[in-house]
């Protein structure tokens, strides 16, 4: 099938759903409110997140909103995934993955600090045909190893396997990196059975994506961790566009100077931008980074898998930047300090 | 004839005796049970008074149903169980069970007296072969790289400045460990590969264990725990490894032999086990029908009235037990075909589309034979028909469509000869009666006078059926009763006669009785309720009656008119089945070589007798079901089941 047929429909309906985005006189409105309570509100009436938040009874609960933000994500995500057969179903499919690796993660932290399931009444957000494993097996978990045997048959116990009688501090570091690295080289591995074209658009976002994830870990492990070298590149990601093993094995053997010169001399100069506290925003520029990235998609417009791919990241970094808003009103931050903290670059405000 | 007559039985008799008659109940197979605390509750469950059973009627008023029992379950359950292990095919071996029961505590002890024996060998079994395949995935051939290795693996644990590793490394983390080997403070060796993955040896300083241990942990690596027992170098394990394995095998199949020679010690035992326990479920399962008082079990279930005297027989042996056959009864009793065994496969046709009520005609032997002429002349061919005919015979081993399609086959074969068609080609056998390609005109004709003779035969059916129900309204007056068949006469003869040109019977006369017919239909309600006395006329809205009797007899006329001209595809179907070989036969020729001729010829075969095979069949259900049924068919009784000891 041809590109063009195979993604005519599909780029128009995304276009569709991309004029339902949040524009910048919402996040202006909402960062401008008096308390959360009205933000809620305000994308219970206004947006297009309206439907979600239909049932939600305590008004001022954010981590009830986030999950139904999410919800709305995964139902976009079926929506799309209708216009896919075959290895585009699949690749699509495979974003999901991230969501199964999320609620992973958020059992093992609950686990891991010795706490109940039960106690946390948790949702799954998948419908239990996207997951690999039985959620409501996992759920009656008692203790991680009990976890990891419950996980018993899935991609997961593998990775996880081998630290199951890690000493429960750093149980979480070795999990979370083992299974941000499967979820990576899941999609990786779908992604390189598409067409030519799609594979090569796929492969510079992903790229990019994976050499900044890689700069911002090695800038924390040297500063903040205390690994080896051997180890910090070990846990790097493989397949970057810019940093390959050599060059990255060069940042682990340097210092933080080292890394910030050759850093400053690629395209992602601006995560070590010194204007601003490198540490404290570099997380955000990361995503920023990857957000700008993504715009571009719909502004070149080309028939292939980057417009659908654009789309689904731009959801979440909005669903990001609204619980971001939320949780900054909670803690009484005021308009310009939360703006700093939003993935977004916010325009034609009061400056 | 096909539809067997039924009577309701009620049984009365002591409750000590209620296995044994329930298990005579459930081998013949004959009673389809209901419910008898119902039957009790409406006061269907009559029996004459006398002085020997007033017992009987007094404990009527102390029924409750039987209480639901998990044990015999349990026992199913465990016994299965055991079969499993022993490898034992218990499926329905249940023929010879003799009347001495056991008791459930006999069976459970004898049960747990195997179930203790066998268990042993069955997981001693299970762990040997968990162990050799554990042998298979770790050990047998990490080392194979190592063979010259002169050292033994103690030799290395008592190291004093040294220590080693082994486990197993991603084809990923390979990648990254060999292009950064030069800053890894370890020997890392390739020793050989298991199930998991590629093994790899470590060999590093004791004081940097804890480092290494971080490194080799940031590659993901899976260690593999070499047990104490083994001892000696890289080569001798690898040898104790092969020893080992060949010990388990022999113990596994020492094992098996356990486990073999109690199959054959058991299995008899274990056989008869299992059909009492059998019938002690089914027994069980048939209970919920039963109602109880403290001395006396009742039971209700219809029975064919050529099974009476035989049960009456049978359960007669048993002292004190009251049986009463009431015919009579307000219940709609179940419904039992029996046809010839020519025509049986069509009743499956006929419960797909519904079973005939008690009351109702079996239209069985009507479709059987309506249906096989109308596939004949569809689909006539010889050499195909009898394809049908032996393919039928080895599917009707496997399901009742084989013997609808066997017989489809043979009024194929008849119609083959008489169109003179073998495999389509219509060079070999000469026609008994007519090509329908050569004579389109005149099998379309014919055609339409089998469906006028078929719609005809329809409306006999309705009509009796009508009048089994005492429908007046429906058989008399109706667009599908007496009246229904007049008008239709009527319309034939016009039309015919019109087209023909000939005058069969005068115009004036046809026209005049079709018009009483037609005044019948539209008045059938008014009549009928001036006939049975019963008031108001129209019951209730008179113009609403009207308007909607006007508007169905235009819809009668309708359908009328497409339902005979619907035959006409009959004969269409014929023409497509030569014309689709014509097809492949044109090509077969175009292709200028014997042996392509005859591909064709063998490909187009195959085409016609599935592709055109399987919508001929569906047209043909189609005008039964549509055409035909719709005139005279209702379907709605309930199906004969019988309580049996088959699953």
């Amino acid at each position: 099938m041809g590109n063009e047929r195979r993604f005519s429909a599909i780029n128009t309906k995304i276009r569709v759903m991309r004029s339902r985005f949040l524009k910048d006189d919402d996040y202006i409105a909402l960062m401008e409110m008096n308390s959360v309570e009205d933000q809620i509100k305000y994308l219970r009436e206004e947006t297009k997140y309206s439907k979600v938040l239909e049932d939600i009874d305590d008004i001022d609960n954010i981590q009830k909103v986030e999950l139904q933000l999410e919800r709305l994500q995964v139902q976009q995500f079926e929506k799309i995934i209708k216009y896919f057969s075959d290895d585009y179903e699949r690749y699509i499919k495979s974003f999901m993955f991230r969501y199964e690796t999320e609620d992973l993660k958020l059992f093992l932290r609950v686990l891991a600090r010795g706490e109940k399931l039960e106690d946390y009444g948790m949702e799954s957000l998948l419908k239990d045909k996207y997951y690999s494993f039985s959620y409501e097996k996992i759920k009656d978990a008692k203790s991680v190893v009990d976890f990891i045997d419950k996980l018993k048959g899935t991609k997961f116990y593998d990775v996880l396997y081998p630290y199951r009688n890690e000493d429960h501090s750093k149980l979480m570091f070795y999990m979370e990196m083992n299974l941000d690295r499967l979820y990576f080289n899941t999609i990786n591995e779908s992604a390189q059975k598409l067409s030519k074209a799609d594979r090569q658009s796929f492969n510079n976002v992903f790229g990019e994506n994976i050499d900044i994830l890689n700069i911002e870990w090695i800038y924390r492990g040297l500063k903040f961790y205390n690994l080896a070298p051997e180890e910090l590149i070990n846990y790097t990601l493989p397949h970057g566009l810019v940093f390959n093993f050599n060059k990255l094995k060069d940042l682990c053997y340097g210092d933080i100077e080292h890394l910030k010169s050759v850093v400053r001399d690629t395209r992602y100069k601006e995560l070590v931008n010194e204007d601003k506290d490198i540490d404290l925003f570099m997380g955000i520029r990361v995503q920023r980074y990857m957000y700008n990235r993504f715009k571009n998609a719909f502004r070149d417009g080309r028939f292939d898998i980057s417009i659908s791919n654009a789309y689904l990241h731009l959801l979440e970094y909005e669903i990001k930047d609204i619980i971001s808003i939320l949780e900054a009103k909670k803690y009484g931050l005021s308009y310009y300090e939360t703006k700093e903290y939003l993935v977004r670059e916010i325009k034609g405000s009061d400056e | 004839m096909s539809i067997e007559k039924m009577s309701m039985m009620n049984v009365v008799g002591k409750i000590e005796e209620i296995n044994d008659v329930l298990t005579e109940l459930l081998r013949t197979g004959k009673v389809d049970l209901v419910s008898a605390m119902t039957q009790i509750e409406e006061s269907h469950f009559l029996f004459d008074v006398n002085d020997e059973n007033v017992d009987m009627l007094v404990d009527l008023n102390y029924i409750s149903p039987f209480e639901k029992n998990e044990e015999t379950q349990n026992l199913l359950k465990q016994c299965q169980e055991i079969s499993e292990i022993l490898d034992l095919k218990c499926d329905s071996q249940y023929s010879d069970i003799n009347l001495e029961m056991p008791t459930k505590q006999e069976l459970q002890r004898e049960l747990d007296e195997v179930h203790k024996e066998v268990i042993e060998p069955h997981i001693m079994l299970d762990a040997l072969q968990k162990e050799l395949s554990y042998l298979d995935d770790f050990h047998a051939n990490s080392f194979k790289e190592m063979e010259e290795f002169p050292l033994t693996i103690d030799e290395m644990r008592n190291m004093e400045y040294y220590d080693f590793k082994m486990g197993i490394l991603s084809k990923e983390d390979r990648l990254k460990l060999k292009k950064n080997y030069e800053n890894i403070l370890a020997i890392l060796l390739h020793t050989g590969s298991s199930a998991e993955g590629e093994v790899y040896f470590a060999f590093y300083p004791k004081k940097l264990e804890s480092e290494i241990a971080r490194v080799l942990r940031s590659l993901n690596f899976k260690e593999i725990i070499i047990p104490n027992s083994y001892s000696g170098t890289p080569k001798q394990i690898r040898e104790e490894v092969v020893t080992k394995k060949e010990r388990l095998t022999k113990e596994i199949q020492a094992q098996k032999k356990l486990i073999e020679d109690y199959k054959i010690k058991y299995s008899d035992k274990l056989k008869s086990m299992l059909g009492h326990i059998w019938l002690m479920s089914k027994i069980d399962e048939v209970k919920s029908y039963i109602a109880v008082s403290s001395h006396y079990f009742y039971i209700s279930g219809w029975v064919p009235d050529s099974e009476k005297e035989k049960l009456q027989e049978i359960l007669g042996t048993h002292e004190d037990t009251l049986i009463v056959f009431k015919d009579d009864v307000s219940l709609k009793p179940p419904t039992k075909l029996n046809n010839h065994w020519f025509f049986r496969p069509f009743e499956w046709l006929v419960n797909l589309y519904g079973t005939p009520s008690y009351n109702e005609l079996d239209p069985t032997p009507f479709v059987s034979l309506s249906y096989m002429l109308l596939f004949g002349i569809m689909f006539g061919d010889l050499g195909q028909g009898f394809i049908f005919v032996v393919a039928g015979y080895f599917a009707s081993k496997k399901t009742q469509l084989g013997g609808i399609i066997s017989r489809m086959g043979i009024s194929s074969m008849i119609f083959g000869v008489l169109y003179g068609s073998l495999f389509g080609i219509e060079t070999i056998i000469p026609a008994l009666w007519m090509r329908p390609f050569e004579n389109i005109n005149d099998i379309l004709m014919v055609t339409i006078f089998v469906g006028i003779f078929v719609i005809l035969v329809a409306h006999v059916y309705g009509i009796i059926n009508a009048y089994k129900r005492r429908d007046l309204e429906e058989g008399v007056f109706g667009k599908e009763g007496v009246a229904g068949v007049i008008l239709y006469l009527a319309f034939l003869i016009t039309i015919g006669s019109t087209l023909l040109e000939v005058s069969i019977i005068p115009a004036p006369i046809t026209l005049g009785v079709g018009g009483i017919a037609l005044l019948a239909i539209i008045f059938r309600l008014p009549l009928t309720h001036l006939i049975e006395n019963k008031r108001p006329l129209h019951g209730g809205d008179t113009t609403g009656y009207y308007i909607e009797s006007i508007f169905s007899l235009i819809e009668t006329f309708l359908s009328m008119l497409s339902g005979t001209v619907s035959f006409i595809r009959v004969g269409a179907f014929a023409l497509v089945h030569v014309g689709l070989f014509l097809a492949f036969e044109t090509i077969g020729h175009m292709m200028n070589s014997a042996p392509g001729s005859i591909i064709m010829i063998i490909i187009g075969n195959i085409f016609i007798l599935s592709l055109e095979g399987l919508i001929v069949f569906i047209q043909g259900m189609r005008l039964q079901y549509y055409e035909l049924f719709s005139r005279y068919y209702k379907g709605e009784g309930k199906e004969f089941k019988p309580v049996s000891l088959e699953k």
